[in-house]
């Protein structure tokens, strides 16, 4: 893929993370992509469990806001750096709605072939994320 | 830099921090560079500054193994990911060694001038890191 065609297929997901399209976010995806999910706690192969990640976030945190800021893209890995943020009204991983807020940056690491995403991975502090909606309360030791 | 001039930069990056050099990773950086870390509890600027917070890993966990994998280059910006690994014994951010291991992905943002790093943001889960030592309990609320 050329540079040009790797920003407008981030383009594309922005717009579709952005009117909660699950059915195209992970079109984007090969058949066989694999994500490493911090919120799964596994390794997930395939659309079917990939879109259950972004519908995750989307329930509970009907507010979500994913704002892009960093692209970088070196022939077939892209890395992007978005600041997310949302409150939990609707139950972040079937837990009842806390009504907190949180505001997290994540970086994510991208493996392209033939115009999809063949491997996936976010990185960041899902535990601060956990203590911030108020599911996880923590204490020194 | 050249792409070339980038590589030759990280590799000495890599080997600094195998030797668990703080000085010799803080003179990668320029004098003006600005970290954004979480172990400084913010962003720090210049080399001094810069040495701390490497310091502050090494001096935790003696041990510590920093497995570098993807180096993306794109321009003057730059990711590289890294498995980082070690174990409590030598007491991290001032507090009393737990004993206990962690093991945590870390993805570095960098942006480097014509000589050095002038940007360094690294992600990661610190709060789980924290949860791994043993400094931070959690439980759920």
């Amino acid at each position: 893929m050329t540079r040009d065609e790797i920003v407008l297929m981030f383009a594309e997901r922005q717009a579709a993370v952005e009117r909660r399209d699950v059915d195209f976010i992970v079109s984007q995806h090969a058949p066989d992509c694999e994500q490493i999910s911090p919120l799964a706690g596994k390794t997930v192969k395939g659309r079917e469990a990939i879109g259950k990640l972004y519908e995750t976030w989307f329930n509970g945190f009907p507010d979500l806001k994913w704002s892009p800021e960093e692209l970088i893209i070196d022939n077939d890995r892209a890395t992007q750096m978005i600041t997310l943020s949302g409150t939990d009204t609707g139950g972040f991983m079937g837990m009842p709605p806390t009504g907190k807020p949180f505001r997290l940056p994540v970086v994510w690491l991208f493996t392209l072939k033939d115009r999809q995403f063949t491997h996936v991975r976010p990185i960041y502090d899902f535990t601060g994320l956990l203590i911030q909606v108020g599911l996880l309360k923590a204490k020194p030791v | 830099m050249t792409r070339e001039e980038i590589v030759a930069l990280f590799d000495r990056f890599q080997h600094a921090a195998a030797a668990h050099d703080a000085a010799m990773l803080a003179s990668l950086h320029a004098d003006t560079c600005v970290m954004e870390s979480p172990t400084a509890g913010g962003a720090v600027t210049g080399r001094t500054a810069i040495a701390q917070v490497y310091d502050t890993w090494f001096t935790g966990f003696p041990d510590l193994i920093a497995t570098f994998e993807d180096l993306l280059i794109d321009g003057s910006r730059v990711a590289q990911s890294a498995t980082i690994t070690g174990t409590d014994t030598g007491g991290f951010l001032g507090l009393p060694p737990t004993g206990k291991p962690f093991r945590i992905p870390m993805l570095w943002l960098f942006t480097v001038n014509d000589q050095a790093i002038v940007r360094a943001r690294p992600i990661y889960d610190f709060t789980g890191l924290l949860v791994q030592i043993g400094v931070l309990k959690t439980k759920p609320v």
